[in-house]
């Protein structure tokens, strides 16, 4: 009998070996120490050149709208280079003002300006009002129709969004390539995602735009990464590095692959903590609990939470984290969770929004109003890993084991995506 | 002074040689390590990598195929900016062909007499264009500025958009011109040139105010001044 | 008190949260819509310094700041820039100069009459009449060839405007006394560069001349003059 048990016991911790994550070595600390140099800050430096250019400009006539366009457009990029939300906050003010100053046509161009920014802030309604708005008006089409197609899409206002596509279409532009890349993503099809994009990314290298160049390689880095080709992913994040040194957000990216593929959360800690050095997104702290908890240190895991909140609150950033508080509140204070993912569908109406709502309404205890809004408004609609976990939790709550299965599957082959603690959960679905 | 663009002097060093025969006589027998056309690295007499010298010419290798399509065009200056109106005409004109442009007069009259309405709004009283300096009346005007949208070159006379020491006018434009204040003449100046020129009780709508400063406009090719550091 | 019993249980929640959060993090917005390669700033065309000869000038993407924005700017070589020349009087291109780069080096091809005209251009490469190396911000490179000179790359902008004004004189209520006296009045392009490609050309190489145009529309005596314009067309 004790025999029986033992052998049973070794089955289990043999299973238990087998079901650890297979940890591949896919980076090198020589690709990219060289990089997590904070002095080394050129596009910043340039960009602060920019500001101080522009505004002298503008403190001798502030009337002067072609200053103050160009002060927004600097405002708008030291935004995403510091993650300081003021300068975003900054560029809207200065955007409105050129708005109101401007002369009819010369408005259409910080109409644009501002309904980016609106995106930026995810204040999608206002934006897509406005780029309408500019549409009907005298303003040039085809800019103002790709960012319409931009609006549409993250209000989940899908038919509107690929009759804009639809129009604009011509495989030679840029612009155009990059948004058929993302609706073949968001339709599924991420083969046809990744093929455009290496197209936009070939467009950008003919062009030998570094800005198009920066953003190609680290989409299509992103997109590698969703479809596990994490060699790839990490290879584009390094071409991004080496034309743009001090990219905060393909650090990151670098840091969860060394986390996520190769379980080496201490290494992660370290190229996080000299991105958060000059950047001050509150996400880091959200990377870094769930290397804490990664690490079995519960206390350092809460504690990076803590911050985490601190700093949403403290910094203006309106509904921009409204998803992550969503989960952070789940469980502790549901309601307000609730709350939240009520006001965030509102904002935006699409299916990964509707699989937040849908967790909210489980964690609520509201079973069958989440399998409602899965069935109604998530399933078939999305591919995102996040819908699908949160879609299976609905169904095993309502007791739909074989859901629970397929969704099961589908999401262990997204394990890279999901991170190792993730993983784990899924396993337990 | 960048590595990459050396081989780009020495090339145009070459210019008179580009056409010339790629001469045969390589001696590809017993040496091992000689230059050969095809390994990648400039060598040898090549001006550029695998290419001049005793290969094939660098312009050669070049690839000058397939179709440009127009994006952007320009004749006078300002006449789209200031005309079309909005951006959508703006793109329209942009994709247009010179000889193609009737369609745009209508549009760029009515552009014209809106400016007048501006300033007729804000001085209570109404405004209209009226016949400029060179005796054109709105409808001449536009099809002018919309119809012969190029800037007139004279090839045996003074170039200049106008010159008002010589009176003469639309046989080029240099960089001296004061384009602007021309245009705002034409637009706004009336029969004399000076209907709305900031005088008795007018606005100021026939000069911006502003000259080339201290651009220098007297140097020798290309003409232009380097660039503000 | 709540605050601490809130934490406390997130600890818990946190094994399962930050992954999905972090994957909704991947959102990163679309560039901003530009395509200022193609964009003509302005075109002149004088007599040269040589009075046989006529100067064309194009300058694209204005305005750049000094400094590294000047520094960076290139043009595209997917961008063809062209001048249009109209010896007949019918404002349609009789012959072309063209320029586009290839690496380092620009290549100026014409005067030619081209194959096709209107929207759509090809390039006759045996019409090959020149090439220059393009200048960096610190120097000026120009060439020679068969008569003709050549330069591209940065230089300071020649146009000047207060644009800053002319934008409120258009609003009208803005600006009800219309534009600034000189003095007040201030250069929007004044301290600011563009990308200029520059060529020189015997008139010997642009054919006679057409009767002025000004014609057509009663004002007469003015010299015979070539039809000039600029396009930028983008290789599909």
């Amino acid at each position: 009998m004790m025999k029986g048990y033992i052998i049973l016991l070794g089955l289990l911790l043999l299973v238990g070996c087998e079901s650890k994550p297979k940890y591949e070595k896919i980076t090198k600390v020589e690709d990219y120490d060289v990089f997590l140099n904070t002095q080394n800050t050129p596009t910043l430096d340039e960009t602060l050149l920019q500001q101080r250019y522009w505004s002298n400009r503008l403190d001798k006539d502030t009337t002067g709208i072609g200053d103050i366009g160009q002060l927004a457009n600097v405002y708008e990029q030291l935004f995403a280079e510091t993650g300081n939300m003021q300068h975003l906050l900054a560029a809207e003010t200065l955007y409105k003002k050129a708005i109101a100053i401007s002369a009819d046509n010369f408005r259409d161009g910080f109409e644009r300006g501002l309904a980016k920014n609106y995106i930026s802030q995810h204040r999608f309604k206002e934006a897509n009002e406005l780029l309408q708005k500019s549409f009907e008006g005298p303003s040039q089409k085809r800019p103002t129709q790709l960012m319409l197609f931009d609006s549409t899409m993250e209000l989940g206002d899908y038919d509107r969004a690929y009759e804009y596509l639809s129009a604009l279409k011509d495989m030679s532009d840029y612009n155009y390539l990059i948004r058929l890349s993302k609706w073949s993503d968001h339709i599924g099809d991420l083969d046809s995602a990744i093929k455009y994009m290496e197209m936009a990314k070939e467009k950008a290298e003919s062009h030998e735009s570094k800005p198009l160049k920066i953003w190609s390689y680290s989409n299509l880095a992103d997109f590698y990464g969703h479809a596990g080709r994490i060699k790839e992913s990490y290879a584009h994040y390094l071409k991004t590095l080496e034309l743009q040194p001090d990219n905060s957000y393909v650090k990151r990216k670098i840091a969860w692959i060394v986390y996520a593929a190769e379980g080496n959360a201490k290494e992660s800690h370290r190229i996080l903590d000299s991105v958060m050095k000059n950047h001050q997104l509150p996400d880091y702290y959200l990377l870094k609990a769930e290397l804490y908890a990664f690490e079995g240190n519960t206390a350092a895991s809460k504690n990076a939470e803590e911050q985490f909140v601190n700093a949403v609150e403290a910094g203006q950033y309106g509904g921009m984290y409204n998803t992550y508080l969503i989960e952070l509140y789940a469980e502790a204070a549901p309601k307000k969770a609730l709350e939240i993912a009520e006001k965030e569908v509102a904002n935006r109406n699409t299916p990964l929004i509707h699989s937040y709502l849908a967790f909210a309404q489980l964690q609520n205890g509201q079973d069958a109003e989440a399998l409602k809004t899965i069935e109604t408004n998530v399933e078939g609609k999305t591919f995102e890993p996040v819908a699908l976990y949160h879609s299976a939790l609905v169904y095993k709550a309502n007791g739909n084991s074989k859901k629970v299965k397929e969704l099961k599957a589908e999401l262990e082959e997204a394990s890279f995506e999901l991170g190792p603690v993730m993983a784990s959960k899924v396993k337990e679905l | 002074m960048k590595i990459q663009n050396i081989k780009y002097i020495a090339l145009s060093l070459c210019l008179g040689l580009l056409f010339t025969q790629c001469k045969d006589d390589d001696d590809n027998g017993n040496v091992i390590e000689q230059a050969s056309c095809d390994d990648g690295i400039m060598n040898g007499d090549e001006e550029g990598v695998d290419c001049g010298g005793s290969c094939v010419s660098c312009f050669d290798l070049l690839d000058f195929s397939g179709t440009y399509r127009q994006e952007d065009i320009m004749g006078r200056p300002g006449i789209n900016t200031v005309f079309s109106g909005s951006g959508t005409v703006k793109d329209m004109f942009n994709t247009s062909l010179v000889s193609d442009r009737a369609s745009f007069q209508p549009i760029f009259q009515n552009t014209l007499e809106a400016y007048h309405d501006v300033y007729g709004d804000a001085l209570g009283v109404s405004l209209d264009y009226e016949a400029n300096i060179l005796g054109l009346d709105a409808a001449t005007f536009t099809t002018v500025l919309a119809q012969f949208d190029a800037l007139q070159v004279a090839p045996n006379a003074q170039t200049t958009y106008f010159d008002p020491n010589t009176g003469l006018a639309l046989t080029g434009r240099t960089l001296a011109d004061d384009v602007i204040d021309i245009s705002l003449i034409l637009m706004f100046g009336g029969n004399d040139g000076a209907r709305f020129d900031g005088n008795n009780g007018t606005p100021q709508l026939t000069s911006d105010g502003v000259g080339p400063g201290d651009r220098d406009f007297t140097l020798p090719f290309p003409y232009l001044e380097s660039p503000v550091q | 008190m709540k605050k601490t019993k809130f934490y406390g249980l997130l600890a818990v929640v946190a094994l399962g949260v930050f992954s999905v959060v972090l994957i909704a993090a991947d959102h990163i917005d679309s560039p901003a819509v530009a395509g200022t390669a193609v964009d003509i700033a302005d075109l002149y065309a004088f007599e040269g310094s040589n009075p046989d000869n006529t100067v064309f000038i194009a300058t694209i993407q204005g305005p750049l700041t000094p400094g590294a924005v000047t520094e960076n700017a290139i043009f595209d070589e997917n961008v063809l820039i062209e001048f249009n020349i109209d010896n007949t009087g019918d404002f349609v291109e009789d012959l072309v100069i063209q320029a586009i780069r290839r690496d380092s080096v620009m290549y100026f091809f014409g005067p030619y009459a081209p194959a096709e005209v209107g929207m759509n251009s090809t390039i006759n490469r045996d019409n090959l009449a020149g090439q220059v190396e393009i200048s960096g911000i610190d120097e000026t490179i120009t060439s020679n060839n068969n008569g003709m000179s050549f330069y591209a790359g940065p230089r300071r902008d020649a146009f000047y405007f207060d644009f800053n004004q002319f934008n409120l004189v258009v609003s009208g209520a803005a600006a009800p006394e219309g534009f600034l006296p000189s003095g007040q009045a201030s250069d929007f392009f004044v301290g600011l560069n563009v990308m200029a490609v520059v060529v020189e050309v015997p008139n010997s190489m642009l054919g006679t001349a057409p009767a002025h145009v000004a014609g057509a529309v009663g004002i007469n005596g003015l010299p015979d003059a070539y039809n000039v314009w600029v396009t930028t067309k983008r290789k599909q």
